[in-house]
């Protein structure tokens, strides 16, 4: 994996017409591209589309960047705006309010245990899918290979560094209740124990004052 | 219960669990990493690059959902003294665009070439104001290359 030192003689090599150091770029960084471009909420042929654009953004800016060894950080920047614009095109809502305060129930930890044994990667999915879209997006970023720091987080979703982790917390609370919600579906989505009722819809939109 | 965003145990597990999953089941297609390299090869040395500097789908009245049948997307690229600036207008698949470079090129460089990234590249000729046109064009990214009294530029990819 990329050290972020190692980002910047790969972009000025890139920038000088090293086609070698291009292909290595591309091969350290197109799964972050995918990460913030399925965080954002598109996939498919959009997705695909939308990382296409950021690549060939990425070749024409390549020799300008001021920061050579914060291409991840461009690229990231640059795929959100490039999603966003895409959604706007057509029609979508950008959900920019911020994420709401749940109680993650206690129990869960077990669920998380399970999973993690079970190596139940799929559920892991689903359960992402089902909690406020800019959890996803948050931990979409905070999980991506290479690993983006606070500051190229902060700068990509365009949020103060000290919004991250209160954040993250509250993300991985909801992220908790749909685990439990999916490992016991007897129980109704209002019903999970915690006392605390779902939105309609149990995800996704989020109709809070923006931030 | 455990409140609010406060750091609990189990978080780096959860964090794992997602870093493997994302990475093991939603992992970046092959076909969207080769168009990545392909990229490349649309490089281009000789030109000066204009910026996409404003696109009307990201104006406030688009966020609103004021967008309607019939709207007119309107793009300004710039960079220095040059502009270019676009407006489409949509109808199914295809694109109608009417531009204009500014300043206007010299009589001997009346030409704008519309580059589709897959495949084919369409020439336009300017009229003395630097005007074009162009109807029927397919829905995909595209940019523009022209020639104006300054030298070669080209535009930002962007898909209409």
């Amino acid at each position: 994996m990329l050290q972020p030192e190692e980002a910047r003689p790969l972009v000025l090599a890139a920038a000088g017409g090293d086609r070698a150091a291009w292909d290595r770029l591309v091969e350290e960084f197109s799964g972050l591209v995918w990460s913030v471009i399925r965080g954002c909420g598109l996939f498919g042929a959009e997705a695909a589309d939308v990382s296409q654009t950021v690549w060939l953004r990425f070749v024409e800016h390549i020799d300008r960047l001021r920061e050579a060894e914060r291409a991840g950080a461009w690229l990231a920047t640059t795929a959100r705006h490039e999603c966003f614009r895409v959604m706007r095109r057509s029609g979508r809502q950008v959900v920019t309010a911020d994420v709401p305060e749940v109680a993650g129930p206690d129990e869960t930890d077990a669920v998380v245990e399970a999973l993690a044994v079970a190596e139940d990667r799929g559920a892991v999915l689903v359960a992402l899918g089902r909690i406020p879209a800019r959890c996803q997006e948050l931990l979409r970023l905070m999980t991506a290979e290479p690993p983006l720091s606070y500051d190229d987080i902060a700068e990509a979703m365009n949020v103060p560094r000290g919004w991250i982790g209160p954040t993250r917390g509250r993300c991985l609370n909801h992220l908790r209740r749909a685990l439990a919600q999916d490992a016991a579906p007897g129980r109704g989505p209002d019903d999970d124990g915690s006392g605390i009722r779902h939105a309609p819809g149990g995800s996704g939109q989020v109709k809070e004052a923006d931030r | 219960m455990t409140a609010g965003g406060a750091p609990r145990e189990g978080d780096e597990q959860l964090m794992g669990l997602i870093r493997e999953a994302t990475a093991a089941q939603d992992a970046v297609p092959d076909r969207v990493v080769e168009a990545a390299r392909e990229a490349w090869t649309w490089r281009t040395v000789d030109a000066e690059l204009v910026a996409l500097l404003h696109d009307s789908t990201m104006d406030d009245d688009a966020l609103a959902g004021v967008r309607g049948a019939g709207t007119v997307r309107a793009l300004s690229f710039g960079a220095g003294d040059h502009m270019i600036e676009v407006e489409i207008s949509e109808d199914g698949d295809r694109r109608r665009l009417v531009g204009q470079v500014m300043p206007p090129p010299g009589p001997g460089e009346r030409t704008i070439v519309v580059d589709r990234l897959d495949g084919g590249a369409l020439e336009l000729e300017l009229d003395e104001l630097g005007r074009f046109e162009a109807d029927r064009l397919s829905a995909g990214l595209v940019r523009l290359r022209t020639t104006d009294v300054e030298g070669r530029v080209v535009t930002e990819w962007v898909a209409i």
